[in-house]
């Protein structure tokens, strides 16, 4: 049915079970009880949709085939540091810069990038209360970067220098970085913890002994 | 004090293209695995149930069939093409019995692998009308097995902690999925990976799952550890209930020195299909074809033998009961001794999960050695039991606030974020963020627009599943999984700019609907932000 002939007169002059007909047509469950209605305007307000979605409706293109690249783009052209938490002890970070920024960091006589790493007294700290900078090689957008000891929450800066000024190009999210209980940051090996035999019997001792060997840095 | 033994076996395949003109080389490979699948651990678990039933065992099982799985074996497509991969398997089977007329030994071999997949046909298309999912179903409801939820795809969930929306996405189709294939709701939630951290129980428990499952590390280094260790629930603070997985199961089946080892086992690494040649192995393997195993193997793990067929099903039929007998014994001496410290509780329970793909892999007659343990319990005096009968009690239970952490990894999943594969980090977050954009700038969308949405989300979800990114770093079909990424992506870069451009190719857009013909209910609205 064409959409533009749904009209109240049009509808008006139809009977019930044509109306019913119809609404099966354009898909609405009709039930028992509906009257009419309440039917005629549940159909206006569908045709006048389907106008308005035509209406918006989208370019169809033809000349896109089927794109099966398997070819990812290089970036998204933007300026972004982003950070995810790789285990209490290392963050990966990855950024993008955008072709503006980029221009206007090699128009500058002498200039270097590298990563701020602010460590936060709580998540929604703006200061940092101790911040630690490392350099990024020439042409990376990725790097693992070491959480230091004891630390809660931190926030990483992506930041350039020239000549004398420095200025943050971009900054990740606060992280949070889960704290473990006391006794794996007391834990030391070899010496005799007292835990109770259930918990013994649970594996605690074995994983901590390997919490200690792989996330040494974690502990006290 | 009473005893329990919960088994809990998850099942997980990826999503395979098998509507495209021609099933690419890589997921022609991937689908040779997802049959092994059906072939080794689900239809022989159907029918271990079947003869536990008959015998009059009081069998209790938990399984997790995850939703793409689920979705593939409801596919006719699927289901012909598994079909046609038992008629290969029976076809080179005959030339094999052929190749060893003189030798009877092998002979005998071949005829049971034949007549196996014989079998395996007629379960599938006779008793089975070719939809094992409305099987476990059956199974289900008979109150024998509990199916676990999960995700849409195994998502690893931390990685996204401070994008709730992805993880609602995820969970939503899951339980919507569940829905569709089991036709009620689940009861517990099967974490991808055991992958926890912080705020992720919200997600789960507003979705009304009762309990999941979590890595011992969770739970264990806290700063309060639970009472009774890892051998009974806890819950988080929002009741949450909480159930420990058996840290020392894994290595005890698969282990150095696991029950996998067993010299009198079949060799899973040895297999016609690498070793003659290729004009040897038609049907299944044409000139220039990838190899892949054919399931024809005739081998023990004894490397000292060199015979031609060392492998004799009987002694390793054997070594399974003795093995079953083992577990019986170490776990009934287990669990005493926790049920000897165990606080005012009624039971210890020790949570037993089996990743069927990494144990099959490595020991195909694993199912052998469950039914035996299964027989073997009662004597025992270990119970049998599902979760969800375990946490009736939730809201007594002891609270805990567990500590982040993963099965997978050195302990919090690092292999997903290795130097090999964290350049997918920056594409999958972008999609993320950009699909969550999307659900907020079209809330109401009809027509082509919704078509677009919802194969973006589709291809999404596709996308963040973790598998991918592991298969890349353990270079186990990484090239798949590379390539699965990158389709998954690319669509959805191109879902994106056309909703930018407002142009489409509907071309493109029907023929990606029929290739990824994955969950064709979804709605992308599924990454809207809650209100």
């Amino acid at each position: 049915m064409d959409d533009e002939k749904i009209t109240r007169a049009y509808l008006e002059t139809l009977s019930f079970s044509d109306l019913k007909k119809l609404a099966d047509e354009y898909g609405v469950d009709v039930p028992e009880d509906l009257d009419r209605r309440f039917l005629l305007c549940e159909l206006l307000e569908i045709a006048e949709e389907n106008r308005h979605d035509r209406d918006a409706a989208m370019i169809i293109s033809f000349d896109n085939g089927v794109n099966q690249s398997t070819n990812l783009p290089d970036g998204y052209n933007e300026t972004h540091i982003s950070c995810v938490l790789r285990n209490p002890v290392w963050v990966f970070v990855f950024w993008d810069i955008s072709d503006t920024d980029m221009n206007m960091l090699k128009s500058l006589p002498d200039y270097s990038l590298a990563l701020r790493v602010c460590i936060l007294s709580s998540a929604d700290e703006l200061s940092p209360e101790e911040v630690l900078e490392i350099e990024i090689p020439s042409g990376a957008n990725e790097q693992y970067v070491l959480i230091p000891a004891g630390k809660s929450f931190i926030r990483i800066e992506l930041v350039y220098s020239s000549g004398s000024s420095r200025e943050v190009l971009a900054f990740s999210p606060v992280v949070s970085i889960p704290k473990s209980s006391s006794f794996v940051e007391n834990y030391q090996p070899g010496v005799q913890n007292d835990f109770p035999p259930i918990l013994k019997l649970s594996g605690v001792e074995e994983l901590l002994s390997d919490q200690y060997k792989n996330y040494r840095h974690s502990f006290s | 004090m009473i005893k329990n033994l919960a088994f809990i076996i998850k099942t997980y395949e990826d999503f395979i293209r098998t509507n495209e003109d021609e099933i690419h080389a890589c997921d022609s490979l991937k689908l040779n695995s997802f049959f092994e699948c059906v072939s080794d651990s689900l239809i022989p678990l159907l029918c271990m149930f079947e003869r536990l039933e008959a015998d009059g065992i009081a069998f209790k099982i938990g399984l997790v069939l995850p939703p793409v799985l689920c979705s593939m074996l409801e596919d006719e497509k699927i289901q012909s093409l598994y079909v046609e991969f038992l008629d290969k398997r029976i076809a080179l089977g005959k030339k094999e019995l052929n190749r060893y007329k003189d030798d009877k030994k092998a002979y005998d071999l071949i005829s049971l692998a034949v007549e196996k997949n014989k079998e395996l046909k007629k379960r599938f298309t006779d008793d089975y009308n070719s939809n094992i999912i409305k099987q476990f179903a059956v199974w289900q409801r008979k109150g024998n097995v509990e199916i676990l939820g999960t995700c849409a795809t195994d998502i690893f969930m931390p990685y996204y902690a401070d994008l709730p929306e992805a993880l609602s996405a995820q969970v939503e189709m899951g339980l919507q999925s569940y829905k569709k294939s089991f036709g009620e709701l689940p009861d517990g939630f099967f974490l991808p990976e055991f992958g926890y951290t912080p705020g992720i129980e919200k997600i789960i428990r507003s979705y009304g799952y009762i309990y999941t499952i979590l890595h011992s590390r969770s739970v264990l280094l806290t700063d309060e550890p639970p009472v009774n260790g890892i051998f009974y629930p806890v819950r988080t603070e929002n009741s949450l209930g909480l159930f420990t997985a058996d840290p020392l199961i894994k290595n005890q089946l698969i282990g150095e020195e696991g029950y996998c080892t067993s010299s009198n086992y079949r060799n899973e690494n040895r297999d016609i299909g690498f070793e003659l040649e290729l004009k040897k192995l038609t049907p299944i393997l044409e000139e220039k074809s990838p190899r892949c195993s054919t399931g024809y193997k005739y081998w023990k793990k004894d490397f000292s033998d060199s015979s031609e067929a060392s492998y004799v099903p009987a002694d390793a039929i054997a070594q399974a009961e003795k093995d079953a007998e083992s577990f019986i014994a170490e776990r009934t001496e287990y669990l005493s001794e926790a049920a000897e410290y165990a606080k005012d509780v009624d039971y210890v329970t020790s949570v037993c999960f089996i990743n069927e793909s990494e144990v099959r892999k490595q020991w195909s007659e694993y199912l052998i050695w469950l039914e035996a343990v299964i027989r073997k319990a009662d004597a025992a005096g270990l119970n049998l039991s599902l979760c969800k009968d375990m946490v009736s009690k939730q809201f007594t239970l002891e609270k805990i606030t567990p500590y982040y952490s993963a099965g997978t990894g050195d302990g919090y999943g690092e292999n997903l974020l290795s130097s090999k594969n964290c350049w997918m980090m920056r594409y999958v977050r972008k999609a993320t963020e950009r699909m969550i954009d999307l659900a907020e700038r079209f809330p109401s969308d009809t027509g082509l627009k919704t078509r677009l949405l919802n194969i973006g989300a589709l291809e999404l979800l596709l996308a963040q599943s973790s598998s991918l990114a592991k298969m890349i770093e353990e270079d186990d079909d990484s090239e798949y999984a590379e390539r699965r990424f990158r389709l998954a992506i690319n669509a959805f870069t191109v879902v994106f700019d056309a909703l930018g451009s407002n142009t489409v190719s509907t071309e493109w857009l029907t023929k990606l609907e029929l290739m990824d013909n994955l969950f064709p209910w979804i709605n992308y609205k599924i990454f809207s932000v809650k209100k």
